[in-house]
């Protein structure tokens, strides 16, 4: 009884001095979700094993500890139980082992059926207008991932599209799973194969409100792109159309005057501009699951 | 969609049975731990405060099977397709805070006995 | 032979690894239907902000931790760990009903009166409740389920509290042996 109501009052003295007195220091250190087989950098399997025969190890210990002590004697009669638990939790891990964890390839399997037809029917291909709304929507955080090689990124890339290959994604969607529920990804190539196949990965890492740019940077650059004239843009700002487009659907279908990033005016299209061009929303925003601990 | 949800999971509960499903399923979810707790010797604090004397080790049996029987068996329905790991919370890390908590914890646990 | 009115003695606790692999099939369920693990912690909390909001709903807004929970017309106890909760404390009651271990006591050592077991009852449940509000979960929300997913912070918090625990056993044995 005293013991909860301190447990109240404890509970209660952190709530109100917790953002006073040493904020600072509680929201120190974070590494978001990071787990034990990311520390140690081997597969999930060898830590579950590890992990288990080292419990086992202890639990022998902390029998012989007890004994040493003076408490209750372990009884005989259940040695046979135990070893028999602890062969079946050893086999167990190493099953866990054997199996090993799904690749994203695996994982693509698991959920094609579900998702194959929103590739087939478009459902996640968004035009670039509506793209630009979105990025100037305050309501929506957009994280655009461009997969194409870095060449191509340094030739031109929209505004804060963070450039990120195939392989690194598995990786990357870790982090990206920790993104507020109102986040939107967009992934895009110069055309729509490859990020087609990021969407893919993505997707089977159990991210939500993923979509692919369609027509890709090419399409992009169609939309945006401004013709120079002698008042506004120079020359020199503004990626030229190749005539006829190069064969290929990841090949841009651009010359560039330099390797100018995001610096071209095509990168950051005015919205006010543009607002005229009418599209098919297709964006429909999941809210994840809430979860929390205790 | 029947009435079971589809694996893996973990499952969409509150979309599929509303909020009352939920809550529900949260409710027998702490009676099981609850009730486990209690047969397990965790209501008794004299019990409790023998792990750190060294005679009764029982609290670290039980948390330590508990954790190890439960990560084998999360890491097994994931291999197996079963459980979304990528879904599953983990609690993410802050580490200082969480090894001072830990110590202050640690500190209450013998004072207070649990 | 049995003599009808004699009091029902205390069944004996259940053996330790029997309740840990139950305790690891529960943890595991709550995974695989829920997304998360169990606390104990969160819960309190959550009651406690509750309570707050009530008496002093100007004051929850203007803290920042606070407003989390209970910020506007936000309930605290709309969360499915409001009812994890009810359900920890409803279990271990029908346990201890039908083991018959249900009862007042006060469980101390031989060499302290109740007073004292009461007053440092408090002063643990006091740093017990910050330091797993510090660690932003108690032994079962951060060790048991953030351990079972091989979160590192869990992990180093698990054995914080072992290094906390045993530092201070020995200088406190008089509460309890």
């Amino acid at each position: 009884m005293f013991f909860v109501l301190g447990l109240f009052a404890g509970i209660f003295v952190f709530g109100e001095t917790i953002d006073s007195l040493l904020s600072d220091f509680w929201n120190s250190s974070y590494m978001g979700r990071f787990t034990l087989p990311e520390l140690f950098s081997v597969p999930t399997g060898y830590v579950v094993l590890a992990i288990v025969v080292v419990a086992i190890f202890l639990f022998w210990g902390a029998e012989k500890v007890e004994a040493m002590m003076g408490g209750e004697k372990p009884k005989k009669s259940q040695t046979k139980y135990k070893l028999a638990g602890a062969g079946v939790l050893i086999a167990a891990a190493l099953a866990v082992v054997i199996i090993g964890q799904p690749t994203p390839q695996d994982r693509w399997e698991w959920i094609a059926a579900e998702k194959q037809p929103l590739l087939e029917n478009r459902a996640v291909y968004i035009h670039p207008a509506e793209l630009l709304d979105y990025i100037y929507n305050d309501r929506v955080d957009v994280v655009m991932l461009d997969v194409r090689d870095e060449t191509d990124y340094n030739l031109f890339h929209i505004e804060d599209a963070r450039r990120v290959s195939l392989d690194e994604l598995p990786q990357l969607s870790e982090e990206l799973l920790q993104k507020p529920a109102n986040t939107l990804f967009v992934v895009m190539s110069n055309g729509e194969t490859r990020a087609t196949e990021a969407w893919k990965i993505l997707v089977a890492e159990s991210l939500t409100n993923v979509y692919i740019l369609e027509g890709g940077i090419n399409n992009w650059l169609a939309t945006f792109n401004i013709e120079p004239d002698e008042e506004g843009v120079a020359v020199a700002m503004a990626p030229v159309p190749v005539t006829p487009p190069p064969p290929g659907d990841e090949v841009l279908h651009y010359k560039f005057p330099a390797a100018l990033g995001a610096q071209y005016p095509a990168a950051y299209p005015d919205p006010h501009e543009f607002e005229d061009i009418e599209y098919t929303p297709k964006v429909k925003l999941e809210i994840k699951q809430a979860t929390g601990g205790g | 969609m029947g009435w079971f949800p589809e694996f893996p999971g973990p499952f969409p509960i509150e979309a599929m049975y509303g909020k009352v499903g939920l809550y529900l399923v949260a409710f027998l979810i702490g009676l099981a731990f609850g009730y486990i707790l209690e047969i397990g010797g965790f209501g008794n604090s004299t019990k409790l405060a023998a792990q750190f004397y060294l005679k009764d080790m029982t609290v670290f049996k039980v948390m330590f099977t508990g954790i190890v029987v439960a990560m084998v068996l999360i890491f097994g329905a994931s291999g197996l397709g079963l459980l979304d790991y990528n879904r599953v919370y983990v609690n993410p890390t802050y580490l200082w805070p969480g090894i001072v908590g830990g110590l202050i914890m640690g500190f209450g646990f013998i004072i207070g006995g649990f | 032979m049995m003599d009808g009115t004699v009091k029902k003695q205390p069944k004996p606790f259940a053996n330790p690894y029997a309740a840990g692999v139950l305790l690891g099939v529960v943890l595991f369920v709550a995974f695989l239907l829920t997304g998360s693990g169990l606390g104990a912690s969160g819960p309190l909390n959550r009651y406690l902000v509750y309570l707050e909001d009530k008496i002093a709903p100007e004051h929850v807004n203007r803290v920042p931790y606070l407003i989390n929970y209970a910020g506007g017309d936000k309930n605290p106890l709309d969360n499915p760990f409001t009812f994890l909760g009810i359900g920890v404390v409803a279990g271990g009651f029908l346990s201890g009903l039908i083991h018959h271990r249900l009862r007042f006591e006060t469980n101390k050592g031989p060499r302290i009166n109740n007073q004292t077991r009461w007053l440092m009852a408090f002063l643990g449940g006091i740093l017990m409740g910050y330091g797993a509000r510090f660690a932003r979960g108690c032994t079962s929300g951060q060790g048991l389920s953030g351990g079972a997913v091989l979160s590192v912070g869990s992990w180093a918090f698990l054995l914080a509290v072992f290094v906390g625990a045993y530092a201070l056993a020995y200088s406190l044995r008089r509460l309890w042996i």
